[in-house]
């Protein structure tokens, strides 16, 4: 099956280009690998170049996923079946790192590739970090639940992970070790916890939930976040605050929610928090595969 | 066969969806579509579209 395509993309720090990643078919390995290609789209004229990054990965094109960080530095390539190689690209000269990818029977969810490595994402709950040469450097264990998602704060000093259960756990990243602490988990949504989202000056978090909230977190603590969202002319006031004074804003299927049909965000310790299930939902896996995580 | 993903400039002035064979740029106060790049069925080599 040919099943060429574009895979994932990001734009450029400067805004002005998108970088898209392709995948294709191999003719050269009869489909057991694919080609991967990086071109470059200017979306004024438009017009696509290539990069001259490129090389091939051995995974069908069928199977191949792939995700482009944000800033667009790096990628990550990998294969849907269980065993399949993962590699880490850095896309500022073609340069490939394969992932030490442990050996374990969970199942993985995907990967992310982020500005200083790459991170996986497992059905237990747990999320492997690695770093820009595919060694895996740490192993995180808050949620006890699928993790679907995880965003880096665009500064790089703290991320959040989601997963199902309604977890959203807030990470101190440490610039100089890049080693991240667990700092405060966040409670609001009521059902499994599906995408995150970091605005680019780095002080509003979004959270999307199956449970059709989407939450708007302010990062800064101050009060005069809360501007942003709900759009100029709703009203104006945060459907709940934290204790540690992280107002928030819900929605829900399109309406902005009632005071209170929301649990109010507050800081949570570890061990006081359970989440509401551990069964692994069919809708978000579907969502991880063809979708957030990488396109077949 | 495919899924897709997006993605948003710096400034948050575009979002550009990536699908099955291209990625579409739009313009995220207007919602028009900026650009079009569409991708030969079964090849990987890229070709610009139009608008």
């Amino acid at each position: 099956m040919r099943s060429a395509g574009c895979r994932s993309g990001a734009f450029t720090a400067d805004g002005r280009r998108v970088l898209l990643l392709l995948a294709s078919f191999d003719p050269a390995a009869r489909g057991f690998s694919s080609r991967w290609q990086l071109v470059s789209v200017d979306p004024d004229r438009p017009r696509a170049d290539d990069t001259g990054i490129g090389g091939t990965h051995a995974v069908p094109v069928h199977e191949l996923a792939a995700t482009v960080s944000d800033d667009a530095v790096g990628a990550v390539l990998w294969g849907f079946d269980a065993g399949a190689p993962a590699t880490r690209i850095d896309l500022t000269d073609g340069s490939q790192a394969a992932l030490a990818v442990p050996a374990r029977t969970v199942e993985s969810l995907g990967f992310l590739a982020l500005p200083a490595g790459a991170a996986q994402l497992w059905a237990d709950g747990t999320v492997t970090l690695y770093d820009r040469d595919g060694e895996a450097v740490q192993t995180l264990d808050a949620h006890q639940a699928p993790v679907r998602d995880l965003a880096l704060s665009p500064d790089g000093t703290w991320a959040v992970t989601v997963g199902d259960g309604g977890a959203v756990v807030l990470w101190d990243v440490d610039a100089p070790t890049g080693r991240w602490s667990q700092r405060e988990l966040l409670t609001g949504h009521r059902g499994d916890v599906v995408m995150a989202e970091i605005d680019p000056a780095g002080r509003q978090l979004v959270t999307a939930s199956l449970d059709d909230t989407v939450i708007a977190w302010d990062m800064t603590g101050d009060a005069g976040f809360g501007a942003l969202y709900p759009p100029t002319g709703s009203a104006g006031s945060p459907a709940s605050r934290s204790s540690s004074g992280r107002d928030c804003w819900s929605r829900r299927r399109g309406r902005r929610a009632a005071r209170g049909s929301i649990r109010r965000p507050r800081r949570t310790t570890r061990s006081a928090w359970r989440p509401r299930s551990s069964t692994p939902n069919r809708r978000a896996g579907r969502r991880d595969r063809a979708g957030r995580h990488g396109a077949r | 066969m495919f899924g897709s993903s997006a993605a948003v400039s710096p400034d948050g002035s575009m979002v550009a969806v990536t699908w099955g064979l291209g990625a579409t740029v739009l313009d995220t106060r207007t919602r028009e579509v900026i650009s079009q790049v569409t991708l030969p069925a079964g090849e990987g080599t890229p070709r610009p579209a139009s608008t």
